[in-house]
């Protein structure tokens, strides 16, 4: 099981969707995970193996402390799934 | 032969002189009669001894005779210089728990000289000994052959003797009388002995754990556990009918808290081991000291704590503020009630009742909130828990402003046609929010068994029943409907204040007088107006996308000068039913500014938003379509935008199901790409319909 955290400005909107998505693509890819959505504040520093948001606030997570995966859409799943696949499979494999 | 009670009598008259027997009712906590049968019983005793008898002297009382023997002194009984009789209501505890710990053969000359009262006075502890246990579905039974026992299941038997303990943990003279007790079935000194042994082995837990438990609790589990071990060694043993190891052996906590009861005795294989580990789980643990690696293991109980605020908040009609700081500071309590309610573990709240009294309505809101814990746990909750947890609410909201809103159930008996009395049924649930209409009868049908089920009834037809019943014409008349108002009020909401005046009143006084064009907007209106929020609303029912985005809500315009412009046309409409403050506006506005536009979901979509805190008073969407794009990042051509979604949320979950939808709409390009082609409201309700129903 993994944690991902997907990070918005708010926590409510874009960043539910986002959770959403996500969901659909890693019970498509077999990927058991426990999706969470998130202010920047709330996901700074928090416990999880990935955090998944757009470029803008991407930039303002400190990389080093937290794996962060930048995705060009909040909504389309296919750009999504595209963005985040082969980082969901590495933090998967990873972790097990 | 002298007894305690005459023995301490004697010795008392010795020392201090005469004594009238009126004080030394009070002193031994006897009776009149009592005392002059200890008399008579320490005169015979005298004169066997060669000594003159006790003189009852008119104007000093019981006298002991003035030539005393000091050799009759080293024949009298030692008296323990305090002698206790049990009240009535130790007494009914006393016999309970002899009967749960005694090994033998339990007479009724044991429970006589264990009360040290007569065999009347024993007999009469027993019927409310009986009486108590019944309320916890144990029956006392005597048979000649067994003696006193209790019958029932071991569950329900556990918990009647945790409810004594820890009543009697809370008399004046409850250790003692326990210790008494213990000490008469294991030998004197055992009790001290074992209770020092039981909580160092829960001090050892407590470091190892890292966590801190409720004293007064900890002293009511170590008791139980002294008597719980006592029966166990009597050879009763609780069965749960399925295997339920696994629901504990993945605890964290497990590891230890088993390796502890290994330790009192309990092989590891018995069921006994897991009932005596929950009882351990289920302590409660002080807050702040919690350990955050026990937190995150059980994202399911977690999400369930979650779900019950969110029930409680509904049925509440108020929102939380801190919800996440409940939840957890819930958590810590659900997870070990849970464990608790699995494993039929007892828990007794001596402030039950104070509760009750002082918070009724929260009690009956949280117990109702319960619901799913409950179907997660498939047992009842008891009241003990729910008052628990209805603390804990009652420090996180303001339950001043809670009063109980459960909408009455109610059915109409209408011998009329379906037409007639679906139309009556679509009046009154109009008239009536606060009413949920179950089913229509007609008179032939009507249920007598199932009147239980419902607060009302409505009726077109007289008729007997043991309901209020309100008349009802099958057309409802603006006269007909104020006398209904009028009736629900006084009869069965009973209402006292008569000043107060309703929102349906209003309505129907404003009806009289005026068109109205949006009731159901009116109504919800008047309802903030009145009762200042709106998180009422929506009872459980998430809306879909359709609810949100009406034709009110959808501009169509050719072109603004600014991003910042654009916000504001489009959120004007969500200003004018007043479901956002103006404030709501700005805090989108900065929003983008300190975070940038990342509003801009995909090419030519904005969603602009704020937090629920910024201004939102009911939870609603608009939409602005522009004919010219906007950008709303000047040196990003990716950042023009057409069509703008505002959304305003009043919570983290309300909107979900109507933002799940307007994803799925933004998914298809194709979609963005006719939008941005549309030229009517039409046009864009139709495709917005189209994806209400997913």
């Amino acid at each position: 099981m993994i944690t991902i955290v997907t990070v918005c400005g708010n926590g409510i909107g874009s960043s539910l969707m986002l959770k959403m998505k996500i969901e659909e693509i890693c019970a498509e890819l077999g990927i058991p995970a426990q999706v969470e959505s998130s202010d920047f504040n709330g996901a700074k520093g928090r416990n999880c193996d990935l955090i998944v948001t757009i470029d803008e606030l991407a930039k303002q997570f400190d990389q080093t402390a937290q794996r962060v995966c930048v995705v060009r859409s909040y909504i389309n799943k296919k750009k999504i799934k595209a963005d985040v696949q082969e980082v969901l499979q590495e933090v998967s494999t990873n972790k097990k | 032969m002298l007894d305690q009670r005459a023995a301490a009598l004697l010795n008392l008259l010795k020392n201090y002189g005469p004594q009238r027997i009126k004080r030394l009712e009070k002193e031994l906590g006897c009776t009149r009669r009592q005392i002059t049968y200890d008399v008579k019983k320490i005169n015979d005793w005298l004169i066997d001894q060669g000594m003159p008898p006790i003189q009852n002297d008119r104007s000093k009382g019981l006298t002991v005779p003035s030539q005393w023997d000091e050799k009759v002194d080293e024949k009298m009984p030692v008296v323990k210089t305090y002698t206790y009789i049990a009240s009535p209501n130790e007494r009914k505890g006393l016999i309970l728990l002899k009967v749960f710990t005694h090994n033998e053969y339990v007479s009724l000359n044991h429970l006589i000289s264990l009360l040290k009262v007569s065999k009347n006075t024993v007999l009469a502890s027993i019927k409310e000994a009986a009486k108590f246990a019944e309320k916890h579905h144990v029956i006392i039974k005597y048979t000649r052959k067994n003696g006193y026992e209790l019958v029932g299941e071991e569950g329900d038997i556990r918990f009647l003797l945790m409810h004594c303990i820890s009543e009697f943990i809370r008399y004046e003279e409850g250790y003692k009388l326990l210790e008494d007790l213990y000490n008469q079935e294991n030998g004197a000194g055992s009790y001290e002995q074992s209770y020092e042994k039981i909580a160092s082995l829960l001090s050892e837990m407590e470091k190892q754990l890292g966590i801190k438990y409720v004293e007064e609790k900890v002293q009511e589990v170590i008791v139980f556990l002294l008597f719980l071990l006592l029966r166990i060694q009597k050879g009763v043993s609780i069965f749960y009918r399925d295997d339920r190891r696994e629901i504990l052996a993945n605890l964290k906590e497990y590891e230890i808290i088993s390796e502890k009861v290994t330790h009192l005795g309990i092989s590891k294989e018995t069921d006994e081991h897991l009932y005596v580990a929950s009882l351990l789980i289920g302590l409660q643990c002080k807050d702040g000291h919690i350990n955050e690696t026990v937190f995150l293991m059980e994202r399911q109980l977690y999400s369930l704590t979650q779900v019950i605020i969110q029930e409680f908040e509904l049925l509440a009609c108020v929102s939380i503020s801190n919800q996440e700081e409940l939840a957890r500071s819930l958590y810590f309590h659900i997870r070990p009630a849970y464990y608790r309610m699995l494993f039929h573990i007892p828990i007794v709240n001596p402030l039950l009742k104070q509760i009750k009294e002082e918070f009724p309505d929260l009690f009956v809101l949280v117990k109702k909130s319960l619901k799913p814990l409950e179907e997660f746990v498939k047992r009842p909750i008891t009241e003990e828990e729910a008052g628990y947890i209805t603390l804990h609410f009652g420090s996180y909201v303001d339950v001043a402003n809670i009063q109980v809103d459960l909408r009455k159930k109610a059915v109409i008996v209408c011998p009329n046609g379906m037409g007639t009395s679906n139309m009556l049924k679509y009046q009154i649930e109009k008239l009536l929010p606060e009413v949920e209409i179950l089913t229509i009868y007609s008179l032939s049908d009507y249920d007598y068994q199932r009147e239980v089920e419902f607060d009302l009834l409505f009726s077109t037809v007289p008729f007997q029943t043991t309901k209020p019943i309100i008349m009802v014409n099958p057309i409802l008349t603006a006269l007909d409907k104020a006398r209904i108002l009028h009736e629900f009020d006084f009869h069965v909401l009973k209402k006292q204040d008569v000043k107060s005046v309703g929102v349906n009143q209003i309505m129907e006084v404003i009806k009289l007088f005026t068109t109205i064009n949006d009731e159901n907007g009116l109504y919800e209106t008047l309802c903030d107006l009145v009762m200042g929020n709106t998180a009422a609303q929506f009872r459980g029912y998430k809306p879909v996308i359709s609810d949100l985005l009406k034709r009110e809500m959808i501009q169509i315009k050719d072109k603004v000068n600014s991003w910042q412009e654009a916000i504001h046309v489009a959120a004007s409409p969500l200003l004018d039913i007043q479901a956002i403050e103006p404030r709501y506006i700005d805090a989108m506005i900065n929003n983008i500014e300190k975070l940038g536009s990342y509003v801009v979901l995909a090419p030519n979509v904005a969603i602009p938003h704020a937090r629920p805190e910024s201004g939102v008073k009911k939870l609603s969407m608009s939409l602005l379509k522009l004919n010219e794009p906007i950008s709303f990042s000047a040196d990003d051509p990716r950042k023009n935008v057409q069509l703008i979604f505002v959304l305003a949320a009043v919570d983290n979950h309300s909107h979900l199901k109507a933002l799940s939808q307007l994803t799925e709409l933004l998914e298809e390009e194709e979609n963005i790409d006719q939008m941005v082609e549309m030229s009517t409201t039409e046009s864009f309700l139709e495709l917005i319909q189209s994806y209400s129903e997913i």
